[in-house]
């Protein structure tokens, strides 16, 4: 044991070296832009103007009188959570699907990840045809009992619905991989032991598979949460933020302070607003997480 | 009459499986059949 002394701290010290390319790549990728964007939300450039004189925090205030930047949240709102609900729902029907009442159907989970690997632009530009009442086989279908489809894309919620229903096509997979991981981590001992004290599959699923599947569905919703907070191709290519402004998310309604309006500053910080949204979000998702681990 | 309403459970089971399939394939097929059309037609009226 004795000639092992002296070993550690020097291992301790090169582990630590070891860390520096990453906290570097962090710091130059993550950081350093985080504190640009930061600085920039305190200051009041404009793309056409220039550099001002004024450094403070009149973008924050504005942000608090502007009617626009507090509907875009309410939209933002409404697009997370009904995309959140609606995504892993459908997930977890899925992988519960795939495992329990149909687990002949190996080959189908291929299949059912295809959404999960095409490019937001595409999955935006198939259903921008599918919402097209011209275009779409939906309305072509329904023509042929004499039953009018609303055309989604040109009324309020309906351009909600339309954004959500394409983000939850292409976003399910997701939650479906990791509760399907979850699942088989399960032991299949515990639905024995359960069906031999006479418990019904219905049963089984709501007091044991779900409560066990709990902490997955947490961190896979929040997961989702953040994702979405970041909608930005399916509402530039399918609305445009239209109608009106009925889709305009607050990351959207960022990228057109910044780039139509050139209020890069102001942009800056509604962006600074998003970060520090989610990062509450984050915060108080893992501690509830941590809690069910825990328990 | 216990079996015949399990059977009729996995009967529902299958249907919502093959509606989800449905829903995550049909986008896909169409796709396919719009990427046959020209770009510059690509949004004019099929039907």
């Amino acid at each position: 044991m004795q000639q092992f002394q002296g070993v550690q701290p020097v291992f301790q010290s090169n582990f630590n070296k070891m860390l520096y390319p990453a906290v570097i790549a962090v710091g130059i990728f993550a950081i350093v832009p985080l504190m640009g964007m930061l600085a920039l939300s305190f200051t009041d450039f404009h793309l056409i103007k220039g550099w001002g004189r004024s450094f403070g925090i009149e973008n924050f205030v504005k942000m608090t009188q502007d009617r626009k930047f507090i509907g875009s949240i309410s939209v933002m709102l409404m697009l997370s959570l009904f995309g959140v609900f609606f995504q892993v729902t459908l997930g977890t029907l899925i992988a519960v699907g795939l495992e329990k009442i149909v687990p002949k159907w190996r080959f189908m989970r291929g299949i059912f990840v295809v959404p999960f690997v095409v490019p937001a632009v595409a999955v935006a530009l198939i259903w921008l045809s599918l919402f097209t009442p011209t275009l779409s086989p939906i309305n072509a279908f329904f023509d042929i009992f004499g039953i009018q489809v609303p055309s989604f894309l040109t009324t309020q919620y309906g351009a909600i619905a339309a954004i959500v229903i394409a983000d939850t096509w292409a976003s399910y997979p997701f939650v479906m991989l990791l509760i399907l991981a979850a699942l088989q981590g399960i032991s299949g001992d515990l639905d024995e032991a359960a069906s031999i004290d006479g418990a019904t599959k219905m049963q089984i699923f709501w007091r044991i598979t779900l409560p066990l599947l709990k902490p997955a569905l947490l961190m896979v919703a929040l997961f989702r949460f953040i994702e979405t907070l970041k909608h930005f191709p399916l509402i530039f290519v399918m609305t445009n933020g239209g109608p009106g402004r009925s889709t305009q998310a607050t990351n959207y309604y960022a990228y057109i302070q910044t780039f139509q309006s050139s209020n890069v500053s102001y942009g800056a910080a509604i962006a600074v607003f998003l970060f520090i949204f989610a990062g509450v979000i984050s915060f108080y998702v893992a501690k509830a997480n941590a809690r069910l681990t825990d328990a | 009459m216990r079996k015949r309403d399990m059977s009729l459970r996995q009967v529902a089971g299958v249907t919502m499986m093959l509606v989800f399939l449905a829903f995550t394939f049909l986008p896909i097929i169409w796709a396919f059949i719009l990427s046959f059309r020209p770009t510059s037609h690509l949004f004019e009226p099929i039907w």
